[in-house]
């Protein structure tokens, strides 16, 4: 049996072990932060130099005709492979380093934000001048914590991996730094996540319940399609 | 938010107890103790409808290599098999009849009024004892410093090492839970001493009026008051009381649901002792943890219990309705996996593991280093299910003694079985 201050002694040792033991986890993630902020800007200045492109080609051709449009097409696409999983790397990284509040997030998060809105706004663009071989974007608006976010994001995944034509533009629900997305939620009444819009439709016009779907937007996309 | 601070207080508080026990396990020495008077003992037998048992037990008793003078005290509590009769075999034993049925406690209390030895032993009348238990055990009322000692325990196994699975499952809990009173013992924390065997000085529990009679687990109340007035209670490794556990799964429910109902309504008639200053670590850590570290372990198993399903249904529904996007490996890259990380959660909870497992390896070289010789295969399996199974049940079990104890329902204790 310890004695009482050979007892205490073992408690303080414990807790300098414990507290050494979490700064290191602190310096490790701290490192693994900087490498993530670096990932990001990366990420985000491939997809601008991709975004400057798509801008160079838009006023080189004033009109579409077949070839450019298919050369817009594979800019617009070859943009949105780049971006397409940034949203959930940037969730995934706040949520996993200690930069919750770190500013670069939000500067990365806006960046991203304004990105994806001029691909929309390029997607509606492209559309008018080569109605023949349309991209269909599906906006969906995610809060990174709500019950069937995961399931939604599943299920769209999926389909998008079905489809040729459509984008996923994925927005985050509560961000209020852009007012451009501001507008958009509003225009669209986004009062929930998951939420989605596919087409002139959006969530509550197609269930009841939070999530669409699978059968539901294959549904939809085919009707788009027949019009 | 909330759970997320949950879960790193849980982490946390997970971490710095793994080390903690196993910095203490690291630095635990035994002593010498030597005694040149052993002193006068009476071992205590309580015994309701034991017939079965109880002539072992008394045996086993008689066997006893005890230098001092040793009484054997039987309590037959109106017993209506022939228990009384099994004990009237035997000579040199005292025997006090109950002609009413009064609890154990009760018995013990009777019991109690007649004993004239310095110091006694409770023990239960389905359990046996080492040849040398009581010698060994004496010797643990002696520490170094000047605070006194008013219960020892014996080390447990329970009796059938090779019973079924049930059976196997209960021995692993007894090693780990083992260890773990060892330890609490040698950090001054312990507050149990069960019936298999304790012993106990007569002049301190006489002190303090015997046991107390309206708790289901009157063992553990009785060591809390000891230990709420500043008596310390050591745990002799070196002493072995064997137990019969139960071998089917409804009578291990039962006695477990009794253990729990038995331990929350110690806590609440002691409830003073929680952070009392006054009671020093006792108070402010120890006595508090009997309720902390359930809570930690429901909250840890709840958010593991949240992840399991979670990831089950999310790899069913990839499976079922998205099989385009399943990636048998999440990430592209070890550089991609590394990013995802989460080093705040998982880093400390890896190092938990790494400690768990150490302290896995410890309790079995405590324990029977080759514990694993005999039926390995069998003994794998009861130890995944104790690590992995065991929790759920547990947690179950408490929660109902939680809410029986509130509700105030009264206890069945229908018949004996095993």
């Amino acid at each position: 049996m310890f004695t009482k201050k050979k007892v205490k002694l073992l408690l303080l040792e414990s807790l300098l072990i414990v507290v050494a033991v979490y700064a290191i986890i602190f310096y490790l993630t701290d490192v693994l932060d900087q490498e993530r902020f670096k990932e990001l800007e990366n990420q985000l200045t491939v997809s601008s130099l991709k975004q400057e492109s798509r801008y160079v080609m838009n006023d080189f051709f004033s009109t579409f005709s077949e070839n450019e449009c298919e050369l817009m097409r594979n800019s617009i696409y070859e943009e949105y492979d780049y971006v397409k999983d940034l949203f959930s790397d940037i969730n995934r990284y706040v949520m996993s380093g200690l930069g919750r509040n770190e500013p670069r997030y939000s500067v990365n998060k806006r960046e991203y934000t304004l990105n994806q809105l001029d691909m929309l706004n390029m997607i509606n663009f492209y559309n008018e001048g080569c109605e023949d071989a349309k991209i269909y974007p599906l906006l969906y608006f995610n809060d990174g914590e709500s019950s069937g976010i995961d399931t939604q994001g599943l299920i769209l995944s999926q389909f998008y991996e079905e489809t040729t034509d459509v984008i996923v533009l994925i927005f985050d629900k509560n961000y209020e730094d852009e007012q451009l997305l501001v507008k958009l939620r509003n225009y669209y009444n986004v009062t929930q996540a998951p939420f989605i819009v596919f087409g002139d439709k959006n969530t509550k016009d197609f269930t009841n319940n939070d999530i669409v779907y699978l059968r539901t937007l294959r549904n939809e996309y085919d009707n788009m399609k027949n019009i | 938010m909330v759970l997320n601070v949950l879960l790193h207080t849980v982490i946390f508080t997970g971490f710095f107890l793994a080390v903690f026990w196993l910095v203490a396990l690291l630095n635990v020495k035994e002593y010498k103790r030597r005694i040149e008077n052993y002193p006068s003992v009476t071992i205590i037998i309580p015994a309701y409808n034991e017939e079965e048992g109880v002539g072992r037990t008394i045996e086993s008793c008689k066997n006893l290599e005890y230098p001092g003078k040793l009484d054997i005290l039987v309590v037959n509590d109106a017993s209506k098999d022939r228990t009384l009769e099994k004990i009237k075999k035997y000579k040199g034993i005292k025997i006090l009849d109950n002609k009413k049925n009064e609890g154990k406690a009760s018995a013990l209390n009777k019991a109690l009024k007649e004993v004239k030895t310095e110091y006694f032993a409770v023990m239960d009348a389905d359990s046996l004892v080492d040849r040398y238990a009581l010698r060994n055990a004496i010797k643990y009322f002696i520490i170094k410093d000047g605070d006194e000692v008013g219960s020892v325990m014996t080390k447990l196994k329970p009796e059938n090492e090779s019973g079924n699975y049930l059976e196997r499952v209960q021995l692993i809990e007894y090693m780990f839970v083992g260890l773990v009173r060892y330890l609490s013992a040698s950090l001054r924390l312990l507050h149990i001493a069960p019936g298999v065997m304790s012993v106990y000085k007569t002049r301190v529990v006489k002190k303090l009026k015997g046991f107390d009679k309206t708790n289901l687990t009157e063992d553990f109340e009785l060591a809390v008051r000891l230990r709420k007035n500043g008596y310390l209670i050591n745990y002799a490794h070196d002493s072995l009381g064997y137990t019969k556990v139960p071998n089917n799964f409804k009578v291990f429910l039962k006695q477990r649901l009794r253990w729990g109902r038995g331990f929350f309504r110690t806590i609440f008639k002691h409830k003073d002792i929680i952070f009392n200053k006054k009671k020093g670590l006792f108070g402010i850590y120890e006595f508090p943890m009997n309720i902390i570290s359930p809570l930690l372990f429901f909250v840890a198993v709840f958010i593991l219990t949240i992840n399991i399903v979670r990831s089950v249904y999310e790899f069913l529904f990839k499976l079922i309705v998205t099989p385009d996007v399943i990636k048998w490996f999440e990430f592209n890259s070890f550089r991609e996996m590394m990013l995802s990380f989460n080093s705040l959660i998982s880093l400390p909870i890896l190092a938990s593991l790494l400690l768990v497992l150490l302290f896995i390896y410890f309790v079995f070289k405590f324990y029977d280093h080759k514990f694993f010789e005999r039926d390995k295969f069998k003994k794998v399996i009861a130890l995944v299910t104790y690590v992995f199974i065991y929790s759920y049940i547990y947690v179950y079990l408490f929660s109902k003694a939680f809410y029986m104890e509130v509700v105030n329902k009264e206890y069945d204790w229908g018949t004996k079985k095993r």
